[in-house]
């Protein structure tokens, strides 16, 4: 009978409506990126807990894909 | 286009989301069966001068009191709970089974946010009230939970609880703030409370 918490990885969070009353939850909570979540009774979301910087950082290094496509890695010869 | 507010708010169109600071916003309708808010006067004193004349002096405004009657029925605080709010600060509620509070001398602060709407489609007072529905929504910020008196005198435990707020903080930012949309508009969701 509570939000049930689960870290999923450092980024991501999963959140479980356990209870018996609507709760609306904050992603990425007192940052400009904030957004509402609404559970209902039962209802789960995954939610990112990434601070304001590292989401910047991310869509920064968006440059690296080409047409949404992440660009393979390059690969180092052999002593590099 | 022309958007119409409906000729009153009746059932079934009031939500109510209270958070603790730092909290969710919990939606409390589904077990609240009356709202009161009792608006701070603003007031003023008259001072009679010699010739009949009045001088007004404005008093300052009125704390606002918002009252509830419901029908909570456990400690649970992810839902309805009053007696872990009343009695202790967030950082310390019982979150394991069984649920226990005991007074304490902590008392924390919450948000009231009271919204009407006929959108269904919304389930929060803090939810974002979409283009094409009317809306009248009251932010209350900085509450205390004043009061909560429980009575089982009609064979149902009910509770009425009470917050109180005063119109602003201490550098003078509004604790109060009403919005409406006439559907025009989408009113916004409301942010965390931080």
């Amino acid at each position: 009978m509570a939000l049930i918490k689960k870290q999923l990885d450092e980024n991501r969070m999963e959140v479980t409506n356990s209870g018996d009353a609507v709760v609306t939850i904050y992603e990425f909570r007192g940052t400009k990126f904030e957004k509402p979540i609404t559970l209902k009774p039962g209802q789960s979301a995954v939610i990112r807990i990434k601070q304001t910087d590292e989401i910047i950082e991310k869509t920064v290094s968006m440059k690296d894909t080409v047409k949404g496509r992440r660009k393979s890695p390059v690969k180092r010869k052999k002593g590099e | 286009m022309i958007m119409a507010f409906p000729d009153l708010w009746g059932e079934g169109t009031a939500l109510v989301a209270i958070a603790a600071k730092g909290g969710s916003d919990i939606e409390f309708s589904a077990a609240v069966t009356s709202i009161d808010i009792d608006m701070g006067d603003r007031d003023f004193d008259s001072i009679a001068t010699l010739r009949g004349g009045r001088l007004v002096k404005p008093t300052p405004e009125g704390d606002t009191t918002i009252t509830f009657e419901g029908y909570p029925v456990n400690l649970d605080t992810s839902s309805t709970d009053v007696w872990q709010r009343f009695f202790t600060t967030s950082a310390n509620w019982d979150t394991t089974e069984p649920l226990s509070v005991s007074a304490s001398h902590s008392r924390d602060n919450f948000r009231v946010v009271i919204l009407w709407t006929e959108d269904t489609s919304v389930t929060s007072a803090v939810q974002q009230v979409p283009q094409g529905s009317e809306a009248l929504r009251a932010i209350f910020t900085n509450c205390r939970l004043i009061s909560v008196k429980p009575s089982f005198t009609d064979n149902e435990l009910k509770v009425t609880f009470k917050f109180k707020c005063p119109p602003f903080q201490k550098d003078g930012t509004p604790n109060i703030t009403w919005q409406s949309s006439d559907g025009t508009a989408t009113l916004d969701a409301v942010s965390s409370y931080s």
